[in-house]
């Protein structure tokens, strides 16, 4: 029996990426974000979401592929963190989401569908890439979002 | 069970929180003592006694070994010194201290607790305790060979399991062990307790024979050993030893057992020396039972822990593999509330509520137009009761500064006999409340000040005494409020600080060059101690002088949005003095706005808001070199944009299409134009910015001021401070972020890192402002050499204003009460007297050239200003056209030009003549006749 697992899916550029469902806390379409002057290029700027204020990356700056332009379909993947899963500590501003061109759908994947990303992701960075599935119609590029969450602490990552 | 005891949470950490508020309590009661030896205050030694009894009671509860052990001698100790036995001396009162220390470590990292090392302190207070002469200073008790009997039975494994108990009084168990039934009770998590009655007392006074007694034991838990068979009917001895093991804890024994409480007493054994006969001793109404060794053999349990340490261990244990290895996870933090402040927040929630209902059915009743007035009177009831919420919630948070101030005492007290020098530690303002948040932050610097006074202050007592000066330094630690701020003073009278020393370790380690160090203020040489990496001790001590310090102090208190300042005279002491805000989690501040960005600036950073009209820009605003300078009231100020310190895209709206374009020019001020007209005719095709004039925000960093300019100005607004997000790095520019009105969110600016970012060098500006005093100084002391009659010599604020324009007419502010615009039509004659209709009562209007020999005030215009002066209880205005300006003068006061008593004096102003008017007078001559309790108070002269 191989387990399933649930990604939702998202489009950046013309590339199909995804994320394990398990690590969004929501999606949602605040395109009104503040932005922050002199802050590093793939910060997109802070939202406020019921009282709590997430800071917005702009993924595909991260991914290598340019800045992303706000269009109708631009949405936020809003991760969840350490304070969803129940750790304690003032990391209230660690909250954190990224801004993606478009929504794709929820997929339903065996476990054998998943691969480790082939050695030659282009012109994307596969720093932020941890598996790839295997579609029929293609592959979508799992986002290795432990590096995405732990941007913070490293120097600066793009 | 009692295990689930131990694995409560929420019990430790009452305890520990418990302890710590005794330990903290305990300190400074312990210097009193100290200080007031050989007098002993029972109160004080009673309340010490209480504080570690109640730490020994619970960490026994808990099964903290080494805590419980430590607090039991310190307690003992006391209790001598209760009795009159001891007097607390210094060298039994450090003992007590470092007892103090080693607990509170433990307490702090209670899971680790049983490590802490305390085999050295525990006997040498033991020595104390025994001991019916006094040491004398110095002399260090050993009582380790007491204790090498216990140290063999235990393993090498674990030596730190010593219960360094005396066994010199220790009575004998006076039965044989069952190793195996104790291993077995304490597999089951018993706790074993020697219980001692008296067969005559107990048993047969209340009318039970042994075997019901026993049977009794048996339904608590199991009988052990005893000194008689439970078959024994007449009980062969008078006092019936024995020992029980049971879950149940030792006051709930005595009850259930129906006997004194100090008939049962706690039984600790290691087992590998089971097999030995058990002495107990009693002291102090405790009971130690110590094991003494016959066999040494090892079991194969590795280590000896007792019953209870097992437990704890256990519980420990549990804990490491649930949780991290190292530390333990940090429990939650809890805060202590007053109960009335609770209820007050309780009776607000439901206001809360029931506003909230109000709403809801304002709402739903039709929609919100329907009932405008209603609508309005919902909101504001929540208005208040969001602001009354906010204020005592904030309240919970305000803890009183004396939690800080607690430890120095202590502090001074140590490095004083450390350092040799006696030093007297005043504290001032200990109620004074702070933010718990800051207050936490605030305690590492202020030690560290703490300690640079005892250490480079405060000079040794022969210096002292050769300089003049009591041998016995001072310092002061002094809290208080101050506009909306809380000032802490630390003052020393010892040294100050020796710039020219300060200087020559900077220039010897590169920090500057002479010349530099010869251009400085004072000011600024003593900020040089502020520099990281300069020390000026002679040699490092192990106190202070590392040269890492006073520059971490400074950012830590900015870091909390404060500002440090320092004043030192040579030879005379020195005064640091912190402002810090009352609370980080809510401030006021004034939002403006950049374009189309939106910030916060923080109010108390905010001094003065200057506007300036698009028109009137290139006329005051000057450049000097490539920086804007405004000239505010005579002194440069050095111009900032927000929009080019943020590096925002620059906008302008072409006149032509009137869209936002990209304005490629920098510094509009440069376009000069000598002719105002020629200004003012031009805007029209010319293109502005979105928002054409300038905002200047006039913004203190310290002692020093800088102009920001923003394009709009919205409101003052306070806001709840966020952090800022642990993603952005290397923004200086902000401290944080909020949420506006709106749901947006936007950014706090930090008014000292824009400073940095602008490049802002405020070095010369201080020079600049030291120069400019020390001319101002100059030019009064010229000025009181040359006028010999002076009888005024302090400044003064005085306002301008004219009655006829050709007249001038001074009166001081101080006797100003209020200033008012008065439309002339308002004005109602009654007889030959006027009147003025002003807040619901009809105030009599004095005209100058009633009183005075002046000229009269010209036709009526529409409006004209009414100063109202304190005297008289503004019971009368002072009719005046209008109003010219307000100043500061020192003018000396010529006084024979008038003869009148309501001019105190003429002089001249701004190449103008002058009356200076004396209210008093004035008003009195125009019939208001001045209330009692005003002509009791100091009569204002007004000049």
């Amino acid at each position: 029996m191989m387990g399933q697992q649930q990604f939702v899916t998202f489009w950046i550029d013309q590339y199909l990426f995804g994320v394990n469902i398990l690590e969004v806390r929501e999606i949602n379409a605040h395109t009104d974000a503040t932005p922050i002057p002199l802050a590093q290029e793939y910060i997109r700027g802070l939202i406020n979401l019921r009282g709590q204020i997430f800071t917005l990356l702009d993924l595909r700056f991260l991914l290598g592929l340019g800045h992303l332009e706000m269009t109708e379909d631009t949405q936020n993947i809003i991760l969840k963190t350490g304070l969803d899963h129940g750790s304690s500590g003032d990391n209230a501003s660690d909250r954190v989401g990224f801004m993606v061109d478009k929504i794709g759908d929820i997929i339903t994947v065996d476990e054998e569908e998943l691969e480790a990303p082939p050695a030659n992701t282009g012109d994307v960075d596969g720093y932020f890439l941890s598996q790839v599935i295997k579609l029929p119609t293609g592959v979508a590029s799992i986002v290795n979002i432990k590096h995405i969450l732990t941007m913070k602490e490293e120097p600066v990552a793009a | 069970m009692m295990m689930n005891a131990f694995d409560d949470d929420s019990l430790i950490q009452e305890f520990i929180t418990e302890s710590q508020e005794h330990l903290s309590d305990i300190e400074p009661d312990l210097l009193e003592l100290e200080a007031n030896a050989p007098v002993v205050d029972q109160e004080i030694v009673n309340k010490i006694f209480r504080a570690i009894h109640s730490i020994k009671g619970a960490a026994g509860f808990f099964g903290f070994e080494r805590l419980k052990n430590l607090s039991h001698v310190m307690e003992s100790v006391l209790m001598r010194i209760r009795d009159k036995q001891l007097t607390p001396e210094s060298y039994i009162v450090e003992p007590l201290l470092l007892g103090v220390d080693l607990l509170r470590n433990m307490v702090e990292d209670i899971q680790n607790s049983e490590a802490v090392d305390c085999d050295a302190l525990i006997p040498e207070l033991e020595h104390y305790v025994k001991e019916n002469v006094q040491y004398k200073k110095g002399k260090k008790a050993g009582g380790k060979t007491k204790n090498n009997a216990t140290i063999t039975t235990v393993t090498e494994a674990d030596a730190t399991t010593v219960n360094p108990i005396q066994d010199k009084n220790a009575v004998a168990l006076p039965f044989e062990l069952n190793i195996a039934a104790l291993q077995d009770a304490k597999n089951h998590g018993q706790n074993f307790f020697v219980l001692t009655v008296s067969a005559e007392k107990d048993l047969f006074a209340r009318h039970r024979t042994y075997p019901q007694f026993a049977t009794l034991l048996k339904s608590c838990g199991s009988l052990l050993g005893s000194n008689i068979t439970p078959e024994d009917e007449e009980a062969p001895h008078e006092t019936i030893v024995c020992l029980i093991g049971t879950v149940l804890e030792q006051d709930l024994l005595a009850g259930a057992f129906d006997v004194a409480d100090t008939c049962i007493v706690p039984y600790v054994c290691s087992l590998e020396s089971s097999t030995t006969k058990v002495l107990a001793q009693v002291t102090a109404g405790k009971a130690k039972i110590e094991v003494s060794p016959v066999a040494t053999a090892p079991k194969t349990v590795t280590t000896p822990a007792t019953p209870e340490k097992k437990e704890t261990a256990t519980a420990a244990g549990a804990k490491v593999a649930s949780g991290n290895n190292s530390s333990g996870e940090a429990a939650a933090e809890t805060i202590r509330v007053r109960v009335d402040l609770l209820n007050k927040l309780m009776d607000f929630a439901g206001e809360l509520v029931l506003s909230r209902n109000q709403l809801i059915r304002a709402t739903s009743q039709g929609g919100a137009t329907q009932d405008k007035e209603g609508f309005n009177r919902i909101v504001q009831s929540i208005d208040t009761v969001t602001s009354y919420l906010q204020e005592h919630i904030m309240q919970t948070r305000m803890q009183p500064i004396e939690a800080v101030f607690r430890k120095f005492p202590r502090v001074v007290r140590d490095l004083s006999a450390q350092l040799g020098k006696k030093i007297n530690l005043e504290m001032i303002g200990q109620d004074v409340e702070l933010d718990k948040t800051i207050l936490e932050s605030l305690s590492d610097p202020l030690t560290h000040m703490i300690r640079n006074c005892c250490d480079h202050g405060i000079e040794t007592p022969e210096v002292r005494q050769a300089n003049g000066k009591n041998p016995q330094g001072t310092i002061i630690l002094h809290a208080y409020h101050e506009g909306g701020q809380i000032n802490l003073a630390i003052k020393d009278n010892g040294n100050g600080i020796d710039t020219a020393r300060v200087g020559q370790k900077a220039i010897s380690s590169g920090v500057l060059t002479q010349a530099e160090f010869d251009a400085m203020t004072h000011q600024e040489r003593l900020n040089l101690i502020f520099h990281a990496g300069l020390s000026t001790a002679e040699k490092l001590s192990d106190v202070s002088g590392r040269g890492v310090g006073m520059d971490v102090v400074r950012s830590n208190i900015e870091k909390l949005g404060g500002h440090i300042h320092l004043e030192s005279t040579l030879g005379q002491g020195s005064t640091i003095t912190l402002q810090l805000p009352l609370t980080l989690a809510i401030i006021p501040s004034l939002v403006v706005g950049v374009q189309q960005h939106r910030f916060a600036i923080p109010q108390v950073n905010l001094l003065e808001l200057v506007r300036i009209k698009a028109n009137e820009i290139h006329k005051k605003i000057e450049r000097c070199g490539r920086a804007s300078v405004f000239r505010l009231r005579g002194k440069l100020l050095p111009l900032v944009k927000l929009s080019e310190v943020l590096q925002l895209e620059k906008l302008y709206i072409d006149p032509k299409s009137g869209k936002q374009q990209a304005e490629r020019r920098t510094a509009i001020e440069d376009t000069r134009f000598q002719d105002p007209v020629a200004v003012e005719q031009i805007p029209s095709i010319k293109r502005t910015a979105p928002i054409s004039d300038y905002n200047i925000l006039v913004l203190k960093v310290g002692s020093n001021q800088y102009g920001l300019i923003v394009d709009e100005v919205f409101d003052t607004e306070e806001i709840v401070v966020k952090p800022l997000s642990s993603y952005i790095k290397n923004c200086k520019c902000f401290s944080g972020t909020t949420i506006m009105g709106d749901g947006k969110v936007a950014m706090i600016c930090d008014v000292g890192g824009i400073v940095n970012q602008a490049k802002l060098n405020f070095g010369e500006v201080e020079a600049e402002e030291a120069r400019r005093k020390d001319v101002e100084a100059k030019r009064q002391e010229m000025a009181s050499l040359s006028t010999h009659k002076s009888t005024h010599g302090q400044r003064q604020a005085v306002i301008l204003f004219s009655n006829h324009p050709d007249e001038r007419f001074a009166l001081a502010l101080s006797s100003l009460l209020r200033l008012e615009k008065i439309k002339t039509q308002q004005i109602e004659i009654v007889g030959n007297r006027e009147f003025i209709n002003y807040r619901g009562a009809s105030l009599p209007l004095i005209r100058l050239e009633d009183h005075l020999s002046v000229r009269s005030a010209p036709v009526e215009a529409e409006t004209a200003y009414m100063i109202v002066p304190k005297q008289g209880g503004g019971k009368a205005g002072i009719y005046a056209t209008s109003i010219l300006d307000t100043i500061e003068t020192d003018v000396i006061l010529d006084s024979h030009l008038v003869s009148d008593n309501r001019v105190s004096g003429s002089a001249v102003i701004q190449d103008h003549l002058t009356l200076f008017l004396n209210p008093e007078a004035l008003l009195e001559s125009a019939g208001v006749w001045l209330e009692d309790e005003l002509l009791m108070m100091q009569p204002s002269t007004g000049f």
